[in-house]
């Protein structure tokens, strides 16, 4: 698979962590900012951020923070402000590029746990984006945000901090055997893609191997009042149009039942929704012509 | 006597000439820039860390705060005085009430102390969401909280406090599963509405009690664990 490097690179510096950027396209055209889903990066991109561009916009794919080359994560495992803060001043920074002074109306384009960030940005901060489009990351199903057991619950999130703090990240002896990993959770994923995200979301371990980019922060969760229900009070708050694009077939990652998958997508006042044939949850990745042609159009372009 | 600094995994100090038999762990308010300085007139036997970006412990990575770290940083202090063993009295004060409740819904506190750590008004889930979201604003508005924290002074991002996370089903479930011993000690600084003091302990799922004191300070609070220690003999 031969996939071109982006146009530049850049490492923005947001004053308390650093941000990877990866640009396609001319800065002082419309910015589009791609959002990475959990535990991938910006390069996931590569295939659809340059044809993105070609249609007239500056595409901007980053490392979201404890992913890829961005800074890194601590501690509790609460980082969804955190990461609505990065995203916004990373919105800003692209309006300075064209030279605006006020914020700037980016469209967003995220993926999984991407566009559950971008929709988040969207309701949150509503002068900061002017469309979303939103590739299966309606959230995960509800009864896994539901807390059963709260002892079990507090006495697991403890646990699993105490375990990152005391085991090294595991580590590979070579790419192909990373990308055998990816291949053997994502199996949908194309064999070549998993090699890509696997060459440039890893790097070199301190035992001599190598290991994942993702930082292992993100497996914590503290437990805490997220539910269904406050999923889709965010909705009821975006004021945006919303495009929200999920696959035809089962794979992991794309399990949210139908009927939740309805009640939220009602929830959304501005929303349209295209199942896309032949693709899981990697929509973009696999169906890449038949999801530019529903941006582009989205888009006004 | 040990004396944790900066570089100490731990990230807290030990009062106490030696450790005792039965620990007791004291997590301050985030914000108390010198929080766990004054707590540690707790005395002997009281292990009071310094929470990051408070007295002598620098932000973590990313200067980033939130509750759930507090029960961490309990947990690390804990660990490397080597009192990780039977759990411990855990007692907090505001935020450091919430880390303190955390710790005990997990299983690692003996008895529980909250001053002034009931909670704030609460809100549906659909105001949680709306809390955030102002929340977020808000700091984006402040520069101050946006650029690096200064060295040896109180982060202006803390001035901002957390998003309200008191939705009362999920509080009240959590509070359920704690089952060691409760004593809520409330100040007229606190932010409970007082005619919900009474029904807030009653959630907790073993022997739960609510006191009143004139101040959140470390004589108050000792005399109210002295009482409460005797009322349980």
């Amino acid at each position: 698979m031969q996939l071109p490097e982006p146009d530049r690179a850049e490492l923005l510096d947001l004053g308390r962590t650093t941000i990877r950027l990866w640009q396609w396209g001319d800065p002082t055209q419309p910015p589009v900012l791609l959002v990475h889903g959990g535990w991938d990066h910006g390069r996931m991109w590569d295939g659809i951020a340059p044809r993105i561009a070609a249609l007239g916009y500056h595409a901007v794919a980053i490392d979201v923070r404890g992913h890829g080359d961005s800074g890194r994560l601590h501690t509790s495992g609460t980082y969804w402000q955190m990461f609505q803060l990065d995203l916004a001043q990373v919105a800003r920074h692209l309006s300075s590029l064209r030279g605006s002074m006020r914020d700037p109306a980016l469209r967003v384009i995220g993926h999984s746990f991407g566009g559950g960030l971008s929709m988040s940005m969207a309701a949150g901060l509503p002068d900061h984006v002017d469309k979303v489009v939103n590739i299966d990351g309606l959230g995960p199903p509800p009864e896994m945000m539901i807390v059963e057991d709260h002892a079990a619950s507090a006495s697991q999130w403890i646990k699993d901090a105490e375990r990152l703090w005391s085991e090294p990240a595991r580590e590979y002896a070579s790419v192909e055997e990373m990308a055998q990993k990816r291949k053997a959770i994502n199996t949908r994923l194309p064999t070549e893609w998993c090699w890509h995200l696997a060459r440039h979301g890893s790097k070199p371990g301190p035992r001599g191997g190598l290991v994942w980019k993702s930082d292992q922060h993100m497996r914590l969760g503290s437990p805490g009042p997220f539910s269904d229900e406050s999923l889709r009070a965010q909705y009821e708050r975006i004021r945006c149009p919303v495009l929200v694009l999920t696959g035809t077939e089962p794979d992991q990652w794309n399990d949210l039942p139908v009927a939740a998958r309805d009640a939220r997508l009602a929830a959304i006042p501005d929303v349209r929704h295209h199942q896309i044939a032949g693709a899981g949850h990697y929509v973009h990745i696999e169906q890449p012509d038949t999801v530019l042609a529903l941006v582009a159009e989205f888009f006004g372009s | 006597m040990w004396q944790g600094g900066p570089a100490a995994e731990g990230r807290g100090r030990w009062t106490g000439e030696r450790a005792p038999v039965s620990a007791r762990l004291f997590l301050h308010e985030v914000g108390d820039i010198d929080g766990a300085t004054r707590w540690r007139a707790l005395g002997a036997g009281w292990l009071v860390p310094d929470l990051p970006g408070h007295g002598v412990v620098p932000p973590e990575e990313g200067a980033y705060y939130a509750p759930g770290d507090v029960a961490l940083v309990g947990v690390r202090a804990l660990a490397a005085a080597g009192l990780d063993g039977e759990p411990p009295q855990v007692a907090g004060h505001g935020w450091g009430a919430f880390g303190a409740e955390l710790l005990a819904a997990a299983g690692r506190a003996s008895a529980l102390v909250l001053v002034d750590g009931l909670g704030g008004p609460w809100v549906s889930r659909s105001e949680l969401i709306d809390a955030q979201h102002a929340w977020v604003r808000a700091v984006l508005a402040d520069p101050a909280a946006l650029a690096p924290p200064p060295p040896g002074a109180l982060d202006p991002r803390l001035r901002h406090g957390f998003p309200s996370i008191w939705e009362r089903t999920f509080t009240e479930a959590r509070r359920l599963a704690i089952t060691v011993p409760v004593l809520a000690l409330e100040s007229p600084a606190s932010v409970t509405p007082t005619d919900e003091r009474g029904s807030r302990v009653a959630a907790f799922g073993g022997d739960a009690r609510v006191e009143e004191i004139a101040e959140a300070s470390p004589q108050a609070v000792l005399a109210a664990l002295s009482a409460w220690s005797r009322a349980q003999r």
